[in-house]
């Protein structure tokens, strides 16, 4: 590993451990209480206001997928690879994105439910932000990297620009595989919502001093949607056309 | 000897070209006349391709790309800093090894430059892709398979197409980036045939490391070695009198 290399490897670990030092802050210190966990007969209303949030969380999860979408093609597209910038930001995605999606589902156990007992949008986000956004760019970004150069330049020698290249060549030759990564994406934040959902059970259980627990079918229901998303995305890898 | 214009459409100077620290092009000088073919040959890694996508600015998509001179087409930088790269490619079309037919039908590929322009009327539309063709000498394989796609076709009708696809953009200098290297033995004499029709209404250049072929299809002829513009004249005289030595040497098979 070269010294430059080096560097911008420490830059993204430092990064990293910020955003992980401010998680923990902002997950601990938030003054923003819903859903909290009390006493006997909260516990249906409680799964209810998770059950809300996750499915208020589907239109951020959308764009999340849009700006996730948005990065990779301004870092494929515009961005100088040989930048300071590209190096970094390349860097950072490619540390979030290897680690695994339960990684990311503890961490929000831990934080909403264990620590703070709270529940909001923004933790949520910046829960569903992590799952999402590292993997759907990464994806995105190999298959940008995989379009053949010359159908690009063929299309420049005919006088297209950037713009046109990026809709009439780059799109439709990646939109499968880009539908793979979205899906395995979406699939991780399923199973990750399953398992926040079971863990807030058990705890909404031991509050309330009940000692059997029922897993909630709305669990098994997402559990079997993310299920059928990763098959989804198996189908597109198969499928798609490069 | 076909008849000569000497209107240059294409001025060339002092052109340096690096890609990072590697000096590809150096120091060259000349003109391309309108409607004439002009070769360059040479041995590989002579700097052809480099110099001719340099005529469109394709090699702006190289990261290390740097040069210095002038480029002038029809008296225009084409390197100033106002221009308009998309303008400037589409009037210097460009044909390349291999041929690149898009993901499209047939018809939509030949329509592509014609549709990026804005033209939507299918009437027009149908007659300049009927035109391309025709100039291509296409038609009358694909006229029945127009909605097909490309992969129906053969290397050499691929290459064809790509060659309608560029002049249904109306250029007025289209460039030829050794077409032949892929194509057999029967579709080279095609697309050498097409070049003939094609240089009464376009200016064409030509790059081939096949010496004969060269001499059968150009008007005046350069020899790029190393980077550098050994000799540029008339093809017949690079062929049978050249002035230096390394020329005489690539013209008679004993270099490269």
């Amino acid at each position: 590993m070269n010294r430059s290399n080096l560097l911008y490897n420490v830059i993204a670990i430092v990064i990293l451990a910020l955003v992980l030092f401010m998680f923990w802050n902002f997950a601990a210190s938030t003054s923003y209480v819903e859903g909290k966990i009390t006493s006997g007969g909260v516990v249906i209303d409680t799964l209810s206001t998770i059950y809300g949030y996750l499915y208020g969380m589907i239109p951020i999860c959308c764009v999340l997928i849009l700006f996730s979408l948005a990065v990779a093609f301004y870092l494929e597209e515009w961005l100088s690879h040989r930048s300071w910038q590209y190096r970094i930001i390349e860097r950072i995605i490619a540390i979030f994105a290897c680690i695994p999606s339960l990684v990311y589902g503890l961490f929000c156990v831990y934080f909403i439910v264990v620590k703070s007992q709270q529940l909001s949008y923004l933790t949520l986000t910046i829960a569903v932000f992590f799952l999402v956004v590292p993997v759907t760019i990464q994806t995105t970004q190999k298959v940008i990297q995989g379009v053949d150069i010359s159908v690009r330049e063929a299309a420049y020698a005919l006088g297209a620009n950037r713009m046109r290249v990026i809709r009439d060549h780059v799109i439709p030759n990646t939109i499968p595989t880009i539908l793979v990564g979205i899906f395995t994406a979406i699939s991780r934040v399923l199973a990750i919502a399953a398992l926040f959902i079971v863990i807030c059970g058990w705890k909404i259980t031991e509050s309330n001093s009940i000692h059997s627990f029922d897993i909630p079918n709305n669990v098994i229901v997402l559990l079997l949607s993310a299920l059928l998303f990763s098959v989804i995305s198996c189908l597109f890898e198969k499928k798609k056309s490069f | 000897m076909p008849q000569q214009n000497n209107i240059p459409i294409l001025h060339i100077s002092e052109l340096n070209v690096w890609y990072g620290k590697n000096q590809v092009l150096k120091n060259l000088t000349f003109d391309v006349l309108s409607k004439q073919v002009t070769a360059f040959i040479g041995p590989s890694n002579s700097g052809k391709t480099t110099l001719v996508r340099c005529l469109n600015r394709l090699n702006d998509l190289s990261v290390d790309f740097r040069h210095t001179g002038k480029i002038l087409f029809k008296g225009r930088d084409l390197y100033a800093p106002k221009i308009n790269t998309s303008e400037v490619t589409k009037q210097i079309g460009m044909i390349f090894q291999k041929p690149i037919p898009f993901s499209k039908s047939i018809y939509d590929n030949v329509a592509y430059g014609a549709r990026m322009d804005g033209m939507k009327d299918t009437i027009q539309l149908d007659d300049i892709v009927e035109d391309s063709l025709r100039k291509a000498h296409l038609w009358d394989e694909v006229c029945d398979n127009l909605k097909s796609s490309p992969d129906i076709l053969s290397n050499g009708q691929q290459q064809q197409l790509c060659v309608a696809r560029a002049l249904a953009g109306n250029p007025e200098v289209l460039i030829f980036d050794e077409p032949c290297e892929q194509l057999d033995a029967t579709e080279t004499p095609k697309l050498e045939a097409i070049v003939q029709n094609l240089k009464t209404q376009y200016t064409l250049i030509f790059v081939t490391n096949k010496r004969r072929q060269a001499a059968r299809v150009s008007d005046v002829a350069g020899f790029l070695y190393c980077g550098e513009l050994v000799e540029f004249g008339q093809t017949e005289q690079i062929f049978t009198n050249p002035n230096d030595k390394r020329t005489e040497d690539y013209v008679t098979g004993r270099l490269g």
